[in-house]
């Protein structure tokens, strides 16, 4: 079952066009959005979330249509995005009280048992917290009303590594039971590395390049060292890098497999082969 | 409704100090406008001379009294850092954020409009009266009295229902150049009024009431309930399809 289905979804700005995006969140999975600065991942959450509003496309969640079931759908969904700022006057316990009002499933316990977990101060007015407990305090809210959906922006960054720890394993816990997703953007591979089974990489002109399931990458992402590199090794459509400026030449390939049997086929000896890891994955599908 | 009461509770208790400090100013105010009401009604009605400032006592009534809708001691009205960083967008953002329906959203903004208007309002014209000597009540009737402060509840009404659009539907630059381009308006308004009858709209209004009795305030209550009832569909469209960034 898809939790999220976009469909074409487009938005224009004077100076920014983000789409047409497409794609769909499968129910237990959590998904890495993966972008440079700009590229519109908040926006991307906005409009989810129908804070900003498409010029095309559609957005289905939980196989209901934004924005006509947009409360319903609201309610199932914890979102953090760094939004709390016009609270800035009100103690995080005076913020909770407007969450657990308006989130029918607000769960006390589990708020507090979170609050005590990160060390947090109830009392402490949201304008006095530093970045990072702004950071843990946006995460909380967006988990205390047991929500079927997190959207999160950057929850990690700005927080203290050990915060980041607990971090991780409250959103492990949170997608372990299968029934709940969940779409972050980030920075951090570790991130990606630990919590993710797909990663979505948007391109600087806001474009979905790339939509990896990190099993696969792993699996097929390799570097092979060879004797040789022939044209039409250079010409082969799962080749996607060669590099002859050093002895000996590696080629780069996203179907292992493949290219390995092609290679001994043409019985051109490899060297070495290296699987690649996550981030040098990432950081190519960027650079390209 | 009770969704909307809830968080019209919620808001004010925040703003509580900014509310406070408007008030403040709002009895400045007063102290400012009994003499030049008094001065109106005397001229208009008495056979004293008086030295009398029509212009006061319009920009008074017709400029000001629209603003008692907002709570205009605080921050966001205080500082320019408002068109920079738009805090009534940010704090509208968040709400859309929430399972909060649009229609709770834009009926709130109206219920803090009305109760903020109707709390400075109801302080301005105590003050008002408890200054004005027995004389102004020589020459206008308690009655009259009534429907004059009615009217004048009925434009601010009227008028200050557009300020929720303003604070919660556009930016913080149009919060700050709104009060001018108002100004600006009503003053070329005033001034063509002045040309064209001689007499102020205060005076008008005076005028209007003795000489029609209730049908003036009544006129005003229709107009100044329709005003607001379309205020606020017009916010709730514009909460609805607006951005936030």
């Amino acid at each position: 079952m898809n939790v999220v289905r976009v469909e074409g979804l487009t938005k224009h700005f004077k100076k920014f066009h983000l789409g047409p995006l497409n794609f769909k969140v499968e129910k237990g999975t959590a998904v890495g959005l993966v972008g440079s600065n700009g590229s519109g991942k908040s926006t991307f959450f906005r409009l989810l979330m129908n804070l900003v509003h498409a010029d095309g496309g559609t957005v289905e969640i939980f196989g209901k249509k934004m924005p006509s079931s947009e409360i319903e759908i609201k309610q199932s969904i914890g979102f953090a995005a760094n939004m709390l700022e016009p609270f800035y006057q009100l103690s995080i316990k005076e913020i909770s009280s407007h969450f657990s009002y308006w989130y029918p499933s607000w769960n006390q316990n589990k708020y507090e048992d979170l609050i005590n977990r990160y060390k947090l101060d109830e009392g402490e007015k949201f304008g006095k917290c530093s970045t990072g407990m702004k950071k843990k305090v946006d995460f909380i809210f967006s988990l205390s009303h047991e929500p079927e959906l997190l959207l999160l922006d950057e929850p990690t960054a700005g927080v203290d590594l050990g915060s980041q720890k607990k971090m991780k394993e409250d959103l492990i816990e949170f997608l372990e039971d299968g029934e709940k997703s969940l779409i972050m953007s980030t920075h951090l591979i570790d991130d990606l590395k630990q919590i993710c089974d797909n990663i979505i990489i948007l391109s600087p002109n806001g474009k979905v390049q790339d939509f990896l399931r990190k099993e696969e990458v792993e699996e097929n992402w390799a570097k092979f060292w060879v004797s040789e590199l022939t044209e039409e090794l250079r010409c082969h459509p799962h080749v996607i890098k060669v590099n002859d400026s050093q002895h000996p030449s590696y080629l780069l390939t996203d179907q292992k497999h493949v290219v390995e049997k092609e290679l001994r086929e043409k019985g051109i000896s490899v060297i070495s082969i290296q699987r690649l890891p996550l981030d040098e994955i990432i950081e190519f599908q960027l650079d390209s | 409704m009770r969704q909307a009461l809830w968080l019209v509770k919620k808001e004010l208790k925040y703003h509580y100090l900014s509310l406070m400090l408007t008030l403040v100013f709002i009895i400045f105010l007063a102290l400012l406008a009994f003499p030049i009401l008094e001065g109106t009604v005397l001229r208009l009605f008495g056979t004293e001379h008086v030295v009398y400032n029509r212009i006061m006592i319009d920009a008074l009534f017709v400029l000001l009294l629209p603003c008692f809708g907002a709570i205009f001691m605080s921050k966001p009205y205080l500082s320019f850092g408002t068109i920079k960083e738009d805090p009534y967008s940010k704090r509208m953002a968040l709400f859309r954020a929430m399972p909060i329906p649009v229609h709770v959203l834009a009926l709130s903004r109206t219920f803090i409009m009305v109760i903020t208007l109707l709390l400075n309002i109801t302080v301005f014209y105590i003050i008002i009266t408890l200054m004005l000597s027995d004389v102004f009540f020589q020459y206008l009737a308690p009655i009259e009295y009534v429907l004059f402060l009615l009217f004048w509840f009925c434009y601010a009404l009227l008028f200050g229902g557009f300020n929720p659009f303003i604070e919660n539907g556009t930016n913080g630059k149009v919060l700050h150049l709104f009060p001018y381009l108002f100004i600006a308006i009503f003053g070329v308004l005033l001034f063509v009024i002045y040309y064209a009858t001689g007499i102020g709209l205060v005076d008008w209004s005076l005028l209007a009431i003795r000489e029609y009795g209730f049908i003036a305030p009544v006129c005003a209550v229709i107009i100044a309930g329709t005003g607001c009832y379309y205020w606020n569909r017009l916010l709730t469209n514009r909460l609805r399809t607006r951005d936030y960034m």
